[in-house]
């Protein structure tokens, strides 16, 4: 029997340039707003699938206006003065500013899987913002009449009513982006933070079951936008031990840019449980150069040189555009990257076969 | 420090706050864990005392307890259930229902419903049908009833499925006891009212075997009796039950064995589980035992029904092929059903007597209309018969009176007279005969005679009427000198009734055959015709008083009926019988005399035996008549005189007195009634006068009580005759008690 090795989109796909267009214009008020979501859904799901991949996203065209804001876009409740994330290109990222509570989602991703399951039949993938992420958003100055601890209170809930929304919608797997994992030990070099936020997300899974862990996985990268990082910096083995602590079946880890990939597959094969798989990054959205499908391969063998294959799958290192408004990959680079992760997947499953 | 440094700074300070909230929040809900962890501890302990307290109740209690999930997989059950089914709890457990509890229908002996489905698929608690039987493992068959309920958690949802049984043996068993004593109970109640209200014995005797063989548990039972009929005849009778009364038939009534005596002698009941086991059984021929054919009898019980006189009516028996069936229950119930028996059976046996007395007495009742319409029948043939001879005797005195009437008229008036009073006298004296028959006081004289000299004077005496029919006359009699011990007188009445009657019942022209034969010491007369014969069911009552045959209407010759009475009472007063034989009408009839022949000397016979003779044998006695009716002293005398004796009448008691002094005198026949002197006084100073004499009074009067008989004995009569006396009674007696031989 020839070995399957599964192959999964990180999520987000650069939006078409007239939906990026439309929202730069007049944001989710534009009048088309809704037909050019409608298409770029289609047209993402469609082109998805002419890859190959046997795991759908609806490319997070409706995620508005990025992966990180989008349950609470638009929510009275915020002001947008928030943090500024610094990115390694110079651009940066504001995160918008809790300013009373109660803290309350404005959306759930759960609507994205029912929208994107009108145009396929195949498993749509959706990823889903943590909790230690938004955690961000409760100004330290703190809000009067509402404190921290009920804030996180709230907060938890909302994460886990958003997973369990994915998983009742029939979300084949509900990915938590936990791109802030390496940005926190950059923040907090003592790990302090970092391990909070683990304990953060984990207080939210543990209210999940075994079965339902299965269907979950948690998402790490340095952050990737305009083909730039916000934490590549930071030492990848001072994350690794603290992300598989997350109580998840499943890890969707950055690695085609790592510098000593080899380094962390190792650490990977030494630390990873019989109840879990690692994807591992295979192309680089950020990299303007598409990778073949026999680099793809070579990458996959080398992981399977560290990892059981029966544990072992691919992916992107990062969304192909996490934030709506970025252009600096085309949508055909994604595809053409995707195909090539699919490819190469299938070279290596079959040599391993063999 | 720039702005940059500044965010920087800020957001490591938010970020530590995080920390340190995300650390709170981790402890609470570390805590909210541990405290999770040590409820759901006590729960889990709290459950496993619920569950160990579950088991342990459901191990103690009585029924069968086996629980299953909801695949229908035994998941637990009790001791109970492990001893019913044959099964351990851990072999059990993960097995599925209907291996372990493999339960049939008991009537069909097909496989049952699986409850465990029925409750899966219902929701509901489901009762197994009665009749269920449980298969155990290696076997064994137990009568169940059980039911089956659901198991639901806290949300109401079906875990698992409950179910209990119970052995209901016992139950069944009570349910089975009662139903059977319900049964017992009407029955006797059906019995009881049954034979109280039956009349007939053998229906009763019916009703009585029948159910007591049903209560009593037997195979076979069977009422022995005896009973007598009406003529008197004792006779044995039984009534089978529950077997072919043929296998009975030719064994015959029990005997009085050792066994079979108690039952019939009216002794308690005898039971025996094994009566082949019994010291008495056996022991008695002719068959030492059981007669070949019979029934085999293990079990024994028999029980005498005793009529409330304390008689044994008869016993009831009962049998079956196993040992140790009958029970002192069953022994109550069959004696109080001989009790009830014994009462019915007198009944019934009362109320049949009381049925054939009264067809008895309407039997009687009847008979008496018989003779009754017979006498008026025979008065009017009597007063018809005796006119026939009267009209002609009426005539001939007429012509008396109005006529002179010559020699020759004279003469033949004076034949015509005597021939029509002849035949009076004839028709008077068969009146009398028969009379002194009936009454016992026709004396017979024999002698030894010679029957040729009878048959001779019948002949002689019949042969006007069979001459004047034209018969032939045969006669048979192989030995001439044949003699016998007779009255010939009355011999010689007999075989000439016969010979007339033969005659008469016969066409002109006709044969009459007589012939004699003797056999031993008996001698048989036949008197055989060719005439019109009697019809069968009328030859019993040919030899009754007034019976004639209805048959020939146009008979040549008249008469009484008499004939054939008179016959059979003088050859009864013979010690002899006579019989009639006929075809039936119109083949001729036959009459059988027959005689003993006695056993006196033949040489002391006479040789003639003609009616004549009569006269010679009597004993001429001296008589006196007293009375004041002139005809009535005068009339007697002339009859006296006509029997041969000498006779001297008087009509006053004192000229009674005189003659009697006057001349000697055997008897005297006297009135009582007599004017001056009355027939005491006369009798009494008659007494006086000759206390040494031998006379013999005799009283005649009107007065016939038993105070009028003491009043005549008192006045020294020797015998009283009521008015009007029969004056052949009177000449029977004088001459019977002779005073002095003449």
């Amino acid at each position: 029997m020839a070995l399957i090795i599964p192959s999964e989109p990180i999520g987000s796909i650069p939006r078409p340039l007239k939906l990026i267009e439309a929202l730069s214009t007049a944001g989710s008020s534009h009048p088309d707003i809704e037909t050019l979501y409608e298409d770029a859904i289609r047209d993402t799901i469609e082109k998805m699938a002419a890859t190959g991949s046997l795991v759908l996203t609806d490319g997070e065209q409706r995620k508005y206006h990025n992966f990180w804001t989008y349950s609470v876009e638009g929510s009275r409740n915020m002001a947008p003065d928030g943090f500024t994330i610094p990115f390694a290109a110079g651009h940066s990222r504001r995160m918008p500013r809790l300013t009373q509570g109660p803290f309350r989602y404005m959306r759930y991703a759960d609507s994205f899987v029912a929208y994107a399951k009108r145009w396929t039949a195949l498993p749509i993938k959706q990823a889903v913002i943590s909790p230690s992420a938004l955690s961000l958003m409760y100004p330290a100055a703190g809000i009067d009449g509402y404190s921290r601890d009920e804030f996180i209170q709230d907060l938890l809930k909302e994460h886990e009513n958003e997973i369990r929304l994915c998983l009742q919608r029939g979300a084949h797997k509900v990915q938590i982006d936990f791109t802030e994992g390496r940005f926190a030990q950059k923040v907090d070099p003592s790990g302090a933070l970092l391990h909070s936020f683990i304990d953060l997300n984990n207080m939210a899974l543990d209210e999940f079951s075994d079965e339902d862990r299965k269907s979950l996985g948690v998402h790490t990268c340095p952050g990737g936008d305009r083909d730039s990082t916000h934490s590549a910096d930071v030492d990848y083995l001072e994350l690794l031990p603290s992300l598989f602590q997350l109580h998840v079946g499943n890890f969707y880890v950055s690695l085609a840019r790592e510098p000593d990939r080899q380094r962390v597959l190792k650490f990977i094969g030494n630390n990873l449980r019989s109840d879990q798989r690692v994807f591992v990054g295979v192309t680089s959205p950020i990299d303007p150069q598409i990778e073949t499908a026999e680099e793809v391969r070579d990458r996959v063998l080398e992981a399977a040189a560290y990892i059981p294959a029966d544990q072992l799958g691919t992916t992107d290192d990062c969304g192909f555009a996490p934030f709506c408004d970025d252009t600096s990959t085309s949508r055909e680079t994604a595809f053409a990257k995707i195909r090539a992760r699919i490819e190469g997947t299938l070279l290596a499953a079959e040599q391993i076969s063999r | 420090m720039t702005d940059a440094d500044d965010e920087e700074k800020q957001l490591r300070t938010v970020a530590l706050q995080l920390a340190q909230s995300i650390r709170l929040a981790r402890r609470r809900a570390d805590e909210d864990v541990r405290r999770a962890k040590v409820a759901l501890e006590l729960k889990n302990e709290e459950l496993a005392q619920q569950k160990e307290w579950f088991e342990v109740t459901l191990s103690s209690i009585g029924d069968a307890v086996i629980t299953t999930d909801t695949a229908g997989r035994v998941t637990f059950m009790n001791p109970v259930a492990e001893a019913m089914t044959g099964w351990n709890r851990d072999q059990a457990a993960g097995q599925p229902l209907t291996t372990v509890f493999h339960i049939l229908d008991e009537r069909t002996r097909k496989p049952a419903i699986n409850p465990v489905e029925e409750v899966l698929r219902d929701g509901k608690t489901v009762a197994l049908a009665n009749h269920t039987v449980l298969i155990g493992k290696h076997g064994s068959e137990t009568a169940i009833e059980d039911s089956a309920a659901p198991i639901r958690n806290n949300d109401g949802k079906i875990i698992g499925v409950v179910m209990v049984f119970h052995d209901v043996l016992e139950r069944r068993l009570a349910a089975k006891t009662l139903r059977e004593e319900g049964r017992t109970l009407e029955l006797l109640n059906v019995t009881g009212a049954t034979i109280a209200s039956q009349l007939n014995y053998e229906a009763v005797v019916k009703i009585v075997t029948d159910a007591a063989t049903e209560l009593s548990g037997a195979q076979f039972g069977a009422f022995f009796y005896t009973r007598t009929d009406e003529d008197g005849e004792v006779f044995t009778l039984n009534h089978i039950s529950g077997a072919d009364r043929a296998l009975f038939d030719g064994l015959g009534h029990p005997r009085a064995t050792p066994i079979f005596a108690p039952t019939f002698e009216g002794k308690p009941a005898v039971r025996v589980d094994d009566i082949m086991a019994d010291p008495r059984y056996g022991k008695w021929a002719p068959h030492y035992g059981m007669p070949k054919g019979h029934l085999p009898v293990r079990s024994y019980l028999a029980v005498p029904v005793v009529s409330r006189d304390g008689s044994v009516i008869g016993g009831l028996f009962f049998g079956h092929s196993t040992p140790g069936i009958f029970t002192e229950r069953s022994e109550r119930i069959v004696v109080g059903i001989a009790a009830y028996a014994a009462i019915a059976l007198d009944n019934a046996r009362l109320y049949e007597e009381a049925q054939r007395e009264i067809a008895r007495r309407q039997k009687a009742e009847e008979a008496l209309r018989d003779v009754d319409r017979r006498k008026d029948e025979f008065l009017a043939l009597l007063a018809h018969e005796l006119r026939n001879p009267l009209a002609p005797i009426r005539q001939v005195a007429n012509l008396w009176k109005q006529q002179t009437l010559s020699e020759e008229r004279m003469r033949w008036a004076q034949n015509v007279v005597d021939r029509q009073s002849g035949h009076m006298s004839l028709l008077l004296d068969d009146l009398l005969d028969l009379s002194r028959i009936k009454r016992g006081s026709l004396q017979l004289r024999k002698e030894w005679i010679k029957l040729a000299g009878v048959i001779d004077a019948a002949v002689e005496a019949a042969s006007p009427l069979i001459s004047a029919r034209k018969h032939e006359l045969q006669v048979d009699m192989p030995q001439p000198d044949l003699q016998l011990q007779a009255d010939p007188l009355r011999l010689t009445q007999v075989l000439a009734n016969l010979l007339n009657n033969a005659a008469k019942y016969t066409d002109p022209g006709g044969r009459i055959r007589l012939a004699v034969a003797q056999q031993d010491g008996t001698i048989e007369i036949k008197v055989a015709d060719t005439g019109i014969g009697i019809a069968t069911e009328q030859q019993p009552r040919v030899f009754e008083i007034f019976f004639q045959s209805t048959a020939p209407i146009d008979r040549v010759e008249g008469g009484l009926g008499l004939g054939l009475a008179l016959v059979k009472g003088i050859v009864t007063l013979h010690d002899g019988e006579v019989a009639v034989k006929s075809e039936g009408l119109g083949t001729g009839t036959e009459f059988i005399v027959q005689l003993p022949r006695g056993t006196a000397p033949a040489q002391t016979a006479t040789g003639s035996a003609r009616p004549a003779a009569v006269s010679q044998h009597r004993t001429q006695q001296r008589i006196l008549i007293a009375d004041d009716n002139h005809d009535s002293a005068d009339s007697l005398a002339i009859y006296l005189r006509g029997r041969g004796h000498e006779v001297a009448t008087v009509y006053s008691g004192e000229d009674a007195i005189n003659a009697f002094q006057s001349a000697p005198v055997d008897w005297i026949i006297m009135d009582i009634g007599m004017p001056k002197l009355n027939g005491y006084e006369t009798a009494r100073r008659i007494r006086s006068l000759a206390p040494g004499r031998t006379i013999k009074l005799v009283a005649v009067t009107g007065w016939g009580q038993d105070i009028d008989k003491q009043l005549a004995a008192n006045a020294g009569f020797d015998h009283h005759f009521t008015k009007p006396a029969d004056p052949v009674e009177l000449a029977d007696l004088l001459e019977k008690q002779a005073v002095s031989p003449s």
